[in-house]
């Protein structure tokens, strides 16, 4: 070998070739749900689709026991990964802040978040977001992101995008019922088993996000959420809550509308493919 | 691209991006406002030429007026056929359209000939005899010398009569009309249809 045609010592080359890098780029994402238990596929995404449009399947999640097996199984796709409400910590700040730019809220979520957490909150990720005016900041205590980056690269497949759970269901929510864009006061209530992400809307805009535990995962409890009654539309989403004995009353309070079922291991789906593709509305 | 729906009113936290760029609406916006600045400016560049071209226009409009004049006031005078100033108006201004002095000289000639005619003498040969019952059916005249005059007479005396009034039509300092001839006259169930033919007497002086 030549001078000219030898290869510096420098950087390894990628473990793939071009066009695997290339085909991960394209491929479509799978939508996964990473929670305590493990992940869940809950395959590909619906929308543009550059090679071929399939309409997306919409059946049970698969359950792997971790993000490195799926990855190992599904070398060359992609995911978008959707993280459950166990892993996150929520942040809504105060719109009155004097905080400019994105780079200060973080800067100031960081520094509230050590006061409360210590100082392993130096070192989580955090994400910025707004919400039609209201900003906030997410932080990501339970995970290592870079241990996620490092086992997507090793597997080979692509990694588009890390969101909190409460943010996807939001969206899939107001989808489903378009008056909690509308109403006065509505609440949504993102159930992770014994964790609630409460989700507060004033005619659309988000005025209250917080996360709290139920003593016991059941729907009476969850009833306990929305004691106060001012709120003209309640919903809640999730999974995790005990299935109600079949004689039991109905919880006595103002009635909660469940967008799908909240008895399963895992949430019922990750979004709506079509407006026509309305969800059995329990309740 | 695949992914979730969006709403603008559900926050989008990305990990993998913690800080939120400009919104696709921005970039949206952006795209719109550039594409409204290229269509602009390439109206402005199309309003540009067509104005140098009416330009041109204007300015060619003006040489093809201004030149018969300078010809007219050359033709005017005694001996500007062949003197230097008649080549300065053309030298001025370089066109390709100006004919050669010649034929502009001979236009200008015949403007002035016709600026000449004597048009009232011409439009009062029908009405000499017009009181006597004859209805005038046709009044040909060219321009230059010939007039040809149709007309129904309820008699044969009348058309004579015409004739003759053409032949007496003087304007002061002569007669206007020569060889006044009653070149036609038949009989038709309305009366009698006559044509007189004459030559105008001062346009044969003129310089043709």
């Amino acid at each position: 070998m030549s001078a000219l045609t030898e290869r510096p010592a420098g950087p390894a080359r990628p473990a793939l070739p071009a066009w695997h890098a290339w085909r991960t780029r394209l491929a479509t994402p799978h939508g996964l749900w990473l929670g305590d238990g493990g992940v869940w596929d809950f395959g590909p995404l619906p929308g543009w689709q550059p090679f071929g449009a399939r309409p997306a399947l919409r059946g049970a999640p698969l359950h792997h026991t971790s993000f490195e097996a799926w990855g190992q199984a599904h070398a060359g796709r992609a995911c978008t990964v959707v993280l459950s409400g166990w892993l996150v910590h929520e942040l809504l700040l105060d719109p009155e802040l004097p905080l400019a730019d994105d780079r200060a809220r973080l800067a100031y979520a960081r520094g509230v978040l050590q006061h409360y957490h210590g100082d392993a909150a130096l070192q989580w990720p955090l994400a910025a977001w707004q919400a039609a005016g209201r900003r906030g900041v997410s932080a990501l205590h339970a995970l290592s992101l870079h241990t996620l980056q490092a086992q997507a690269r090793q597997a080979g497949v692509g990694l588009r995008a890390v969101r909190p759970w409460w943010s996807v269901a939001l969206a899939l929510a107001l989808q489903q019922r378009p008056t909690l864009a509308s109403a006065e006061a509505a609440r949504l209530l993102v159930v992770d088993g014994r964790l609630v992400t409460q989700i507060d809307l004033a005619r659309g805009g988000l005025v209250g996000l917080q996360q709290r535990r139920l003593a016991a995962p059941s729907h009476a409890e969850l009833q306990t959420l929305i004691d106060d009654a001012h709120q003209t539309v309640c919903c809640a989403m999730g999974h995790g809550l005990q299935a109600p004995a079949a004689d039991a009353a109905a919880p006595p309070g103002p009635p909660i509308t469940l967008l799908g079922s909240l008895h399963g291991e895992a949430p019922a789906a990750l979004w709506a493919s079509a407006a026509g593709d309305r969800w059995q509305v329990l309740a | 691209m695949a992914g979730f729906g969006v709403s603008p009113l559900s926050p989008q936290p990305d990990f993998l991006r913690p800080m939120q760029g400009p919104s696709a609406l921005a970039w949206a916006w952006c795209g719109t406002g550039m594409l409204v600045l290229a269509a602009a400016g390439l109206d402005a560049r199309a309003a540009w030429l067509d104005r140098q071209q009416a330009q041109q226009r204007l300015a060619a409009a003006q040489q093809r007026v201004d030149a018969p004049r300078a010809v007219m006031a050359l033709a005017g005078s005694t001996s500007a056929a062949d003197g230097p100033g008649s080549r300065q108006a053309p030298a001025t201004r370089p066109s390709t359209a100006v004919p050669p002095a010649e034929l502009r000289q001979a236009e200008a000639r015949r403007w002035l000939q016709r600026l000449a005619h004597p048009w009232p003498a011409v439009w009062a040969a029908s009405e000499g005899a017009s009181a006597s019952g004859i209805a005038w059916l046709g009044f040909d005249h060219d321009g230059r010398t010939s007039l040809r005059l149709n007309g129904l007479a309820p008699d044969a005396g009348l058309p004579h009569e015409a004739a003759q009034a053409l032949r007496a039509q003087g304007d002061g300092g002569g007669a206007v009309w020569r060889t006044v001839v009653l070149s036609r006259l038949e009989r038709v169930p309305e009366g009698q249809r006559f044509e007189i033919t004459a030559q105008l007497a001062t346009a044969a002086e003129a310089p043709r």
